[in-house]
């Protein structure tokens, strides 16, 4: 057994415990702690990636994951029903490996992004380490009680760095990132309370044993009569419980995705927060979101997923439309990529609504291509308000005369953003939409115009980022300020040592979209074939 | 026959060991504070003669029934015993505390040994008499400021209380009259053919126990009490008398068996959804942080409401989870309120910008207001995750409505408990403060402070302790 996510999940807790002892005037050993935490953590990624076995075909649940620990952690008695059993256990699928890699290396380049630094320096890696190994905790978790605890972990740090940290009306925004995600959190709470009651196996000495294992939860080991079971006739409001239960987690993900209409926390959140939490907010935080849509919604409620296909691909068109037209009308910079994020992490859920291979994939693919993008165009946002302290669209132009490494950048990641072919956002796209379009015939889970109406959403990204880069960047060299002239420098090398492997990986993707796709190819087609004959079988009974 | 009377009622007093020693201890107390002018000195006694009473707890398992069935003795009284022993014994390391005369600690003892016996009474005038001791000696601590604000506070609490028992009395006078028996247990209420009168009679009676217990509309003067009171009695205030209240009117509602009396069920469902719906919407207009904890542990009586109505020993579990840790949490909270307010903080706006030089305690704040709200990684998140999977396990065998209602309410008003308990957090670390404030909390209280919090998290890394607690219990008996 290697205890390589173990190292993961926790060797950012401990430096985090080293800051904590240190002295806060120390701040250059502070950052160069948090630094060689982050890159250690990158460096075991790396190590996973190369190391996860590709070529695995999984039969069932249990062996579809890799570089699994299981030890027992909290064993309970539980009155009439027997035994609680709660366990750390963690694995990773193709799933959740690649997301794991993603959100390493945006924490890596979120500290360099946060060197300049100079108040509270101790308090902020502190967090920030803490939510660090939260977050690779949350995609490693097979435990529904672990992945709670580290979903729940998030959301103090998150907190404080944007409340501390943030612009001016950080406190608002803060608060409202905070009731908004605890929001959903308690909605997937209820659920956890009821499938644990449901799901578990009688022991070799006739003990029933209730178990949080997603694995358990995953393979359809319900108990007899228990509420969320599928041949329970529990329904309140003539909606059975297990629809019920599916409705919440929904609800609690897509509050985290997020989803149009429960995206309203997202843009203030970006705005107020400081440049390396809005990377790590749109790179990895909203693909929290994501994954725990298909870990535990889709992948425990396959049936319901079915028969819930077509609302929850409505709800992403909705997003990529709604979130895109919104885009445009930003005069923001910032605020502007938020409501991209909006848009582009509707193309997620569409993909998985889709319920086909190449949708599925697909939606890894942009979660992960995501990533990299919104993450490099909020360090882009930050170049301009390092130098400016403004993000208005308005209030510069001509910018490419003055900074052409940086307008490269921009335009570089706006059209990897709006999907143009090479680039990484394109293949993540273009797979949601053949696996929308192809749903009808496929498995005829929703219709056709679904997919074709939500191609309107590439048109519509492409319209906002050709306006904002010809407002922005084009036409003569003007600021508003005059006093802003002599900041407008290029790029420095620290921006320079962020931005270029993103944007290597970003044209690699785009290039050879078979170095992510090859590895997880197993895993979401067992992924797929097992919602579709688990989902089929729950129906009929 | 008199002598075998006699014989056995002395023969019983052998388990009372805890009340006995308790009860000595405070007139032992009492008439040293005439001579012994250090109140160092009283403070050793009060915190020797908790310790001395929590060495002799008995530690039956089965359930004995003394003096003639007005008292029972089970384990887990005995357990909560214990509790209060342990809850009570911290308030001498309260910053406030060297201030307080000797009476100060004979009243808490006199809390205690009333809460205690709360634990045991099974008969209706044994449970008049202790709820009239804890409520006295309550009302005579409320005032003991010796300010016109506690005075009044103390007054409202008083002419609350008084009703309530004057009620409480009047209703176990027709109790007795329809089943001619003062013991609980030994009450048939099934021979009656025409219950309302008995019904009647039982509300009134069950009133003066939610009146402890501050259950809606019962609730009135709990804030103007918290906040008048010195915290260190508050802290003690709020966690022995509810307890104690809340195990008597569960071996009442047993007794009648509140299965078989649905609309007494309902009555209490809704006061429970009621109360957690109140408690946090209440709280959330509160500028001062005893107020607002006041308001907060008026949720959580709804939340314990809801673990004693579930008839299962899960739902006993949960109640004994959320006891312990309810007195924990609530013993942590207010000796963190009262290092503030050893500083003059009592307002919720006067916390601004304590990071910069308290960061350390409120750090602690923080965690404590992270258990209160019931967020993983504290035993506060632990307790509120039983009890729902206890309320779920209940719904799920008798498919009955209000639970649900109860569980769902239950759940949402984390959310808004989240906008106030974090009130205090956030204005020690987001805003930027207007005063000056030079004034640091010492080393000791730092570390008293650290020991609380850590066994807050501690019961949420390990629950072993807590299952150990509910393993030793037996349920069935109780």
């Amino acid at each position: 057994m290697s205890y390589l996510l173990s190292w993961l999940i926790f060797l950012p807790f401990v430096a985090a415990l080293v800051i904590g002892i240190l002295p806060s005037h120390l701040k250059g050993v502070i950052k160069s702690i948090a630094l060689v935490a982050t890159c250690c953590q990158l460096v075991l990624s790396i190590i996973l990636f190369v190391r996860f076995d590709g070529s695995l075909v999984p039969q069932g649940w249990a062996d579809a994951f890799q570089f699994t620990e299981l030890v027992p952690w909290i064993t309970l008695k539980l009155g009439t029903l027997g035994l609680l059993q709660i366990d750390y256990f963690v694995g990773v699928d193709g799933i959740s490996m690649p997301l794991v890699v993603l959100s390493t290396l945006l924490l890596v380049i979120g500290v360099i992004s946060s060197w300049k630094l100079e108040e509270k320096v101790k308090g902020y890696f502190i967090l920030y380490l803490i939510l660090s190994g939260s977050l690779v905790g949350c995609f490693v978790a097979l435990d529904f009680f672990l992945f709670y605890v580290f979903f729940e972990f998030m959301l103090l740090p998150m907190f404080f760095l944007i409340g501390i940290w943030g612009g001016p009306r950080r406190s608002y925004a803060s608060i409202k990132f905070f009731l908004y995600t605890l929001l959903g959190s308690l909605f997937i709470l209820v659920v956890m309370i009821g499938l644990y009651l449901s799901v578990g196996e009688i022991n070799e000495f006739g003990i029933q044993v209730n178990t949080f294992s997603l694995v358990h939860m995953m393979d359809g080991n319900y108990l007899l009569n228990s509420l969320l079971s599928p041949e329970s006739n529990y329904a309140i409001w003539g909606v059975s419980l297990r629809s019920w239960a599916f409705i919440f987690l929904l609800l609690g993900f897509l509050i985290k995705l997020p989803a149009v209409p429960f995206h309203t926390w997202l843009p203030d959140a970006h705005v107020e927060a400081p440049t390396a939490i809005s990377l790590l907010l749109a790179g990895v935080l909203l693909k929290v979101g994501g994954y725990g849509l298909f870990r535990i919604c889709y992948s425990i409620f396959p049936d319901i997923a079915i028969e819930l296909a077509m609302p929850v691909a409505i709800i992403g068109l909705v997003s990529i439309i709604y979130g895109g037209l919104v885009a445009m009308a930003q005069t923001d910079l910032k605020k502007l990529i938020a409501y991209s994020s909006v848009s582009h992490m509707g193309f997620v859920l569409l993909g998985l609504a889709a319920l086909t291979s190449e949708g599925v994939s697909g939606s890894v693919f942009q979660m992960v291509s995501h990533g990299f993008i919104s993450g490099a165009l909020f360090l882009l946002v930050g170049v301009i308000y390092d130098r400016t302290h403004d993000r208005q669209i308005e209030n510069v132009s001509g910018l490419a005369s003055k900074m052409p490494k940086y307008t490269f950048f921009v335009v570089l990641f706006f059209f990897a953003s709006l999907g143009l072919p090479g680039l990484s956002g394109f293949v993540g796209e273009v797979l949601v939409l053949i696996g929308a379009i192809g749903a009808e015939s496929t498995n005829g889970v929703f219709s056709r115009w679904i997919g074709i109406v939500a191609v309107l959403g590439i048109i519509i990204s492409a319209a906002y980022y050709l306006w904002t880069l010809q407002r922005m960047f084009f036409g003569n060299y003007w600021t508003r300020e005059e006093s802003w002239d002599a900041k407008m420098l290029d790029i420095s090398t620290r921006e320079w040592l962020m931005l270029v492997p993103l944007a290597v990986l970003v044209v690699i993707l785009g290039v050879f979209p078979s170095i992510l796709l090859g590895p997880i190819e197993n895993s979401v087609t067992f992924f797929v074939d097992s919602l579709m004959s688990q989902g089929q079988m729950f129906l009929s009974q | 026959m008199l002598t075998d009377q006699l014989h056995q009622i002395l023969g019983d007093l052998g388990w009372l060991s805890f009340e006995l020693v308790i009860a000595g201890g405070a007139m032992l107390l009492l008439i040293a504070g005439l001579v012994i002018k250090r109140i160092a000195i009283i403070q050793a006694l009060f915190a020797l003669i908790l310790l001395a009473a929590m060495m002799v707890t008995p530690t039956n398992t089965e359930s004995i029934a003394i003096f003639t069935g007005s008292l029972v003795i089970d384990s887990i009284g005995n357990i909560l015993k214990l509790l209060f022993g342990f809850s009570a014994i911290w308030i001498v390391f309260f910053p406030t505390a060297s201030r307080h005369k000797s009476e100060f600690y004979f009243l808490i003892l006199s809390i205690v040994l009333g809460s205690c016996l709360m634990l045991s009474a099974n008969n209706l005038l044994v449970i008049y008499m202790v709820i009239e001791l804890t409520s006295f000696s309550s009302y005579i601590i409320t005032n003991f400021d010796f300010e016109k604000k506690s005075f009044e506070a103390g007054m409202k609490y008083l002419i609350f209380g008084g009703v309530s028992s004057a009620l409480a009395l009047y209703g176990a006078s027709i109790i007795y009259g329809y089943t001619s028996t003062l013991t609980i247990s030994a009450m048939d209420f099934s021979l009656v053919s025409e219950p309302l009168l008995l019904n009647v009679a039982l509300v009134l009676f069950i009133g003066a126990l939610l009146f402890k217990v501050s259950v809606i509309p019962f609730h009135i003067w709990v804030p103007t009490t918290y906040q008048a009171a010195p915290t260190d009695a508050v802290a003690v205030l709020t966690v022995l008398p509810k307890i104690g209240a809340f195990v008597l009117l569960h071996r009442l509602l047993f007794a009648v068996d509140i299965f078989e009396q649905y609309w007494l069920y309902s009555f209490l469902s809704i006061t429970g959804i009621a109360t957690i719906v109140l408690g946090t919407f209440g709280a959330l207009g509160q500028s001062n942080v005893k107020r607002m904890i006041a308001y907060g542990a008026i949720a959580h009586s709804g939340f314990l409401l809801a673990a004693i109505l579930i008839p299962y020993e899960t739902g006993s579990t949960a109640f004994v989870w959320y006891a312990v840790v309810y007195a924990l949490m609530n013993v942590t909270v207010f000796y963190l309120i009262s290092l503030f307010e050893e500083q003059g903080k009592t307002e919720i706006s006067d916390f601004s910008g304590l990071a910069r030089t308290e960061s350390y305690i409120g750090g602690l704040v923080l965690l404590i207001m992270i258990a209160l709200v019931g967020l993983p990684p504290t035993a506060g998140f632990t307790i509120k995750f039983y009890l729902f999977t206890a309320m779920w396990e209940y719904y799920q065998s008798v498919n009955d409505s209000f639970i649900l209602t109860y569980l769902l309410v239950g759940v949402l008003s984390v959310v808004v408990s989240l906008f106030f308990y974090l009130k205090i957090p956030f204005q020690i670390f987001l805003k930027e403060s207007q005063l000056p404030n030079n004034s640091r909390s010492s080393v000791s209280q730092r570390i008293i402070a650290t020991i609380f919090t850590i066994i807050v998290l501690w019961l949420f890394f390990s629950p072993d302790l807590l299952n150990n607690i509910a393993n030793n219990i037996k349920f069935i008996d109780w």
